[in-house]
């Protein structure tokens, strides 16, 4: 098989990439949103904890 | 002993740390093996009584979206009864973390399905039972979601959403089986004509591996959210502290 | 046991009776919806009469909801719901009083305008008193379901919405099992037997369980 009839996938390929399309979407967002996420709450947490400590020495 | 001191969320949250890499790296392999399988080495046509185009490929991403989301809600559902039960944080912080990654498998499994019911059923949308359950399933998530969301004590929330969860799973199989129509006759019934038993091999297995992928995914994500929870939750605590000087 | 229900029931009837503008505007809301979709839908007879039980159980659906949100609410605000947290008597059993008169409230009258609505959409005798019956079954299921949506969302900013969105799906047997016995009915009035049955079951399960669901709920968010 070769790529050009892979991607044409019988002539269907409009339904077929639009729904592995929204899977890769979907999916691998989840994934980059999390860690993304994560950092954010870390940076967060590292700033809060520097204001109160420096609160603190004042 | 040594197990239950994964429950407190200080010892779970290295320990979730460690897993999720693995489980990415499962997840990958098998779904990137599933999808190999399910292009290259099925035929190209779904045959027996029930003959599909090539569009019929959709499955690999459509069924095991489907049985994830329903699998994420009893896993919701068991994290909220076992955290009211026994009053555990980390309980209600699973079932939280589970809820947006099953929301997504569901929405997946609506859009993967309305794109597979245009070229064979002739339509993106029909309020077949299947179809009306999973859009069901897709409200329940968002109203746990959305009530959670809404409470600002984070006890009352975790407390008040399982119980909701709980409900929705009890009134899951009531509502499936109202809007159940064994009549082909009487209403839309085009999952009717599927059938795994009289699946051809490769393509079955295809499915499974690809189910199996998701499975692992769902491992990494919801972990990879509790990791968030847990640190937003026990943000006042010493090992957190600790762990957020570390890396300042 | 059975005073406490009477004295609980009472009370609410009667403070709902001093506000009886809220008692109305349900009834209301009901009428209005329901006269609105021949509007939008057309007034054809055919349509109206195919459309009629599933727009009756909707607004119906939709009337009870609105009313639910007042069913703690007034007394969570003057701390009259603490007090009954506090009291020896079972807190499922004031929730069922409660929502006895809330449905006496709101539900009854639904039932009791019925026809009036059945006239509007053309539908026969023969549907009009299945309607009515299944109206009198299917409305204290959604009040009582309701209960635990009221519980769980009490105090709630945005309440009133989200408590549609957490319970609109819970309804959905309900309606699917009215609407449909009003539509069979049409057929031979023997046939709406099994949705009767079913709802009637259903009926029993929830009076057993949503007083109790909510009950849970109230104490979750009363901590």
């Amino acid at each position: 098989m070769s790529v050009l009839e892979f991607l044409n996938q019988g002539g269907y390929a409009y339904f077929v990439w639009a729904s592995y399309g929204a899977a890769l979407i979907l999916l691998a967002g989840e994934i980059v949103l999390l860690r993304r996420n994560h950092r954010t709450i870390l940076t967060r947490l590292g700033r809060l904890l520097r204001m109160r400590t420096r609160g603190g020495d004042q | 002993m040594s197990i239950f001191r994964y429950a407190a969320p200080s010892a779970f949250y290295p320990l979730a740390g460690r897993m999720i890499p693995w489980f990415a790296a499962i997840a990958a392999a098998s779904i990137l093996i599933g999808l190999y399988w399910g292009f290259f080495q099925t035929p190209a046509q779904l045959g027996g009584t029930n003959p599909q185009k090539e569009y019929y490929r959709i499955i690999f991403v459509h069924v095991p979206a489907a049985w994830m989301s329903m699998w994420l809600y009893l896993v919701l559902a068991v994290w909220s009864a076992v955290g009211l039960v026994f009053n555990t944080r980390l309980s209600f912080m699973m079932a939280r973390a589970a809820a947006p990654t099953g929301a997504i498998f569901t929405f997946l499994a609506l859009w993967t399905g309305a794109f597979w019911g245009r070229p064979s059923w002739g339509t993106y949308w029909d309020w077949d039972p299947r179809l009306t359950s999973e859009l069901i399933l897709f409200f329940l998530y968002i109203g746990y979601i959305a009530l959670h969301s809404a409470i600002d004590d984070a006890r009352r929330a975790d407390r008040a959403s399982a119980l909701l969860a709980i409900v929705g799973l009890v009134m899951l199989p009531v509502i499936f089986w109202s809007i159940n129509c064994p009549d082909p006759n009487q209403c839309a019934a085009l999952h009717q004509r599927s059938d795994l038993s009289q699946m051809e091999p490769n393509i079955f297995w295809a499915m499974m591996i690809m189910t199996f992928g998701f499975w692992m995914y769902s491992f990494a994500a919801v972990f990879l959210r509790v990791r968030g929870i847990i640190l937003s939750r026990e943000a006042d605590s010493a090992w957190v502290r600790g762990l957020v000087e570390g890396k300042a | 046991m059975w005073r406490v229900f009477l004295c609980i029931l009472g009370r609410d009837i009667t403070l709902a009776m001093r506000r009886r503008t809220d008692v109305l505007t349900t009834l209301f809301f009901f009428v209005i919806v329901v006269s609105l979709f021949p509007l939008g839908v057309g007034t054809e007879k055919q349509i109206l009469r195919i459309l009629g039980p599933g727009v009756v159980w909707v607004a119906a659906l939709l009337a009870s909801m609105l009313a639910l949100e007042r069913l703690f609410a007034a007394d969570y605000e003057d701390g009259t719901l603490e007090q009954m947290l506090m009291t020896p008597q079972p807190l499922a059993l004031l929730v069922l009083a409660k929502v006895t008169a809330h449905w006496l409230l709101t539900g009854l009258p639904l039932v009791a305008i019925a026809p009036l609505v059945g006239m509007q959409y053309h539908l026969d005798d023969t549907a009009v008193v299945t309607m009515v019956l299944a109206l009198l079954v299917g409305t204290p299921i959604l009040s009582l379901l309701g209960a635990i949506g009221a519980a769980l969302t009490l105090g709630l900013r945005g309440g009133g919405i989200l408590l549609s969105l957490l319970i609109l799906p819970l309804y959905i047997p309900v309606l699917v099992y009215g609407a449909g016995a009003v539509t069979v009915s049409a057929i031979d009035f023997a046939d709406t037997q099994p949705y009767f049955s079913l709802m009637g079951a259903f009926l029993l399960l929830a009076l057993i369980f949503s007083p109790l669901a909510a009950a849970a709920a109230l104490r979750i968010s009363m901590e």
